[in-house]
């Protein structure tokens, strides 16, 4: 079959996958019970990969776009049916969590450095190396994690957005969303989400003694109240969109999708900095596919695979050999601009995060 | 056990389902409570009672339940004042009529409760058809910010369960004998005395399940009120959620869900000891 066509097909496959037919007869529902007993019993998972390669991703557009445009290139480098498991950094931590390091539920996975941060020393991740993962050997510096434990593959630049019918003078930077104009407008992500404890922290430091300064960050947080707190990026277009909230932080990608659809919208890069979604991948060291999970993160830091992702989710590359078209240079996506982001050290940051969370919960 | 027994042995795998899929994860659950939070597990391997300790003596858990348990409460009234008239229409009504109302009754249920939320959220915009309506019929002057408010969580939540309560009272009210109807009005009952003292009573085997149902239902609701609501007011669900999921204290937040569950239990172990005297007598 050619390249053209074999890619064609398995594309057909994942937009129009439909559940395998089965008749479902007294015998194999018994013979179906009895395996996933068995496999309960001996502490496996009781679902088996075969011949698919399974790797994680977000929901909405991410996951469409991964499924329709991204991965039918990595099937049919390895010769291998893809699937995807959809969700969020902590569902997929606890399912690692349950799961231990010995039985990984895939070969490699993608996750903010928050999360990675959770496991790596628990002994889930191989080391990455140029040997291994070879375009590792081009990527920027800061994308380098802890213990070679992880390579951020994605940064996603979180800027603040605003509708510019609604809002008459736009903020400037973090600082300003304390400004009175704002009270009643602002839109802001839930504490469990690693924008709010990036953003916590930053008011730690900037109103306060420090990062850990959790009480003065949450009193400040208290004085713009009420504000919907949201999980994820793609709660807080819609809020955006229909004027539910005219200022917000959000990730770059969403700006870009809501002028697309004639929303009057803009955004600022903060002056103190922006901060950014860093996404990292890791290879399971106990998985039987490991060698194809770090094919699956070469894959991802390719130059092709950095300039889609910059191209249609304003995905900062990391793989320096990156040229941006010229049509990508108004958003900040440049390296020079993108180093300048506000960062964060998520070993400490984990140790505040209990409490952090607790006295937000009780306080917001 | 034998094959003499044939019954049992088609109990089999209710009993089986039962045991793996509730027994043994609530079991777990209650276990992991006693746990000793992890560093790098799920859990520690000592055992203790600190979750508890800190539950039942921090007034914010405290708040936070009452205000799960209240919620619900209300949302299980309102049910109840919107359903019994529909119940009523319905347990009347034959043939296509029938179907259509059925056909009303269940549709809240066809459809996700992503999709209904966010269909919700379209509604109560500020652009929103409520608003839109409710300022071309004078009304209001401004937009209401009717977004992210308790009142619009309970509107929901009541939209979703009101399902459930129709149809268990619908049941009851199509068994009620209309004989005992005509009897009560030839002995003088105008129809406030035949509605208060033969209806309500008899219809009470439907009210009782469909209550409990409904207050169960709104006291577990995560995804309505964390969407609606805005997570500016914080219930037991989300509490949970973000215990286990934010910030991976797995023994706490068990202790959290189970401090739920025995408190809901005794909310409907007290409605049911309140209300054994009119389930007895409608039995009767």
């Amino acid at each position: 079959m050619l390249p053209e066509a074999r890619t064609e097909r398995i594309i057909k496959m994942h937009l129009n996958r439909r559940e395998p037919q089965m008749t479902l007869t007294r015998r194999n529902f018994l013979k179906t019970s009895a395996g996933a007993a068995a496999l309960g019993a001996l502490g496996a998972p009781a679902f088996a990969e075969g011949d698919t390669f399974i790797v994680n991703m977000f929901g909405g557009r991410w996951e469409h776009d991964w499924r329709q445009y991204v991965m039918p290139k990595f099937a049919e480098q390895i010769g291998r049916d893809f699937d995807l498991d959809i969700g969020l950094g902590m569902a997929w931590i606890s399912n690692f969590r349950a799961a231990g390091p010995d039985n990984p539920p895939f070969p490699a996975v993608m996750l903010n450095e928050k999360y990675t941060a959770m496991i790596r020393n628990d002994g889930y991740f191989a080391e990455l190396t140029p040997e291994n993962v070879p375009n590792m050997a081009d990527v920027i510096e800061p994308a380098i994690l802890k213990g070679n434990t992880a390579v951020t593959g994605m940064l996603a630049p979180l800027v603040i957005a605003y509708r510019t019918d609604l809002v008459s003078e736009p903020p400037k930077g973090w600082a300003d969303l304390w400004d009175e104009r704002f009270k009643g407008q602002l839109g802001l992500y839930k504490i469990t989400n690693s924008a709010a404890t990036m953003m916590a922290m930053w008011a730690g430091e900037h109103f306060g003694s420090g990062r850990d300064d959790i009480e003065t960050a949450v009193a400040k947080f208290k004085e713009l109240g009420p504000f919907p707190q949201i999980g994820y990026s793609a709660q807080l277009t819609p809020l955006l969109s229909q004027g539910q909230v005219a200022v917000a932080p959000i990730d770059l990608g969403e700006v870009k999708t809501m002028q697309e659809q004639g929303i009057p919208i803009d955004y600022v890069v903060p002056e103190e900095g922006m901060l950014v979604f860093d996404h990292s991948f890791s290879v399971f060291k106990n998985s039987p596919d490991k060698q194809l999970g770090f094919d699956y993160i070469n894959f991802v830091l390719s130059p092709e695979i950095q300039l889609w992702m910059a191209e249609n989710w304003l995905i900062a590359p990391t793989n320096k050999t990156v040229e941006l078209p010229e049509e990508l240079q108004k958003w900040p996506l440049q390296p020079e601009v993108v180093s300048q982001a506000i960062r964060f050290d998520w070993d400490e940051t984990l140790a505040i995060m209990p409490g952090l969370n607790d006295l937000w919960e009780r306080t917001i | 056990m034998s094959l003499k027994n044939p019954k049992l042995l088609l109990a089999i795998p209710a009993i089986a389902l039962i045991f793996i899929f509730m027994i043994l994860p609530i079991t777990n659950m209650v276990e992991m409570s006693f746990r000793t939070p992890g560093i790098s597990a799920p859990f520690g391997d000592a055992y203790t009672t600190m979750h508890y300790d800190r539950i039942l003596s921090d007034g914010y858990y405290w708040g936070v339940l009452l205000r799960s348990l209240l919620t619900a409460g209300a949302v299980t009234l309102l049910c109840l004042l919107v359903s019994y008239p529909i119940a009523w229409h319905m347990s009347k009504a034959k043939g296509m009529k029938a179907v259509l109302l059925y056909a009303c009754i269940a549709s809240p249920l066809m459809t996700g409760v992503l999709v209904r939320n966010f269909g919700w959220m379209i509604a109560a915009a500020l652009n929103g058809p409520l608003n839109e309506t409710l300022l071309a019929l004078g009304i209001i002057e401004r937009p209401l910010r009717l977004l992210f408010t308790q009142g619009l969580v309970i509107l929901a939540l009541v939209h979703v369960f009101v399902p459930f309560m129709v149809l268990p009272i619908n049941n009851a009210l199509r068994n009620i004998s209309p004989t005992l109807i005509e009897a009560s009005s030839s002995m003088g009952a105008n129809r406030r005395e035949v509605f208060r003292d033969i209806i309500l009573p008899l219809s009470f085997p439907g009210i009782y399940p469909g209550m409990i149902l409904v207050y169960v239902l709104a006291v577990a609701a995560y995804v309505t009120p964390a969407l609606l609501g805005g997570q500016m007011v914080s219930y037991m669900p989300t509490l949970i959620i973000g215990e286990l999921t934010g910030t991976f204290q797995w023994p706490f937040g068990s202790a959290l869900a189970i401090v739920l569950s025995v408190s809901t239990i005794l909310v409907v172990g007290l409605f049911t000891a309140l209300t054994s005297r009119l389930m007895e007598r409608s039995k009767a």
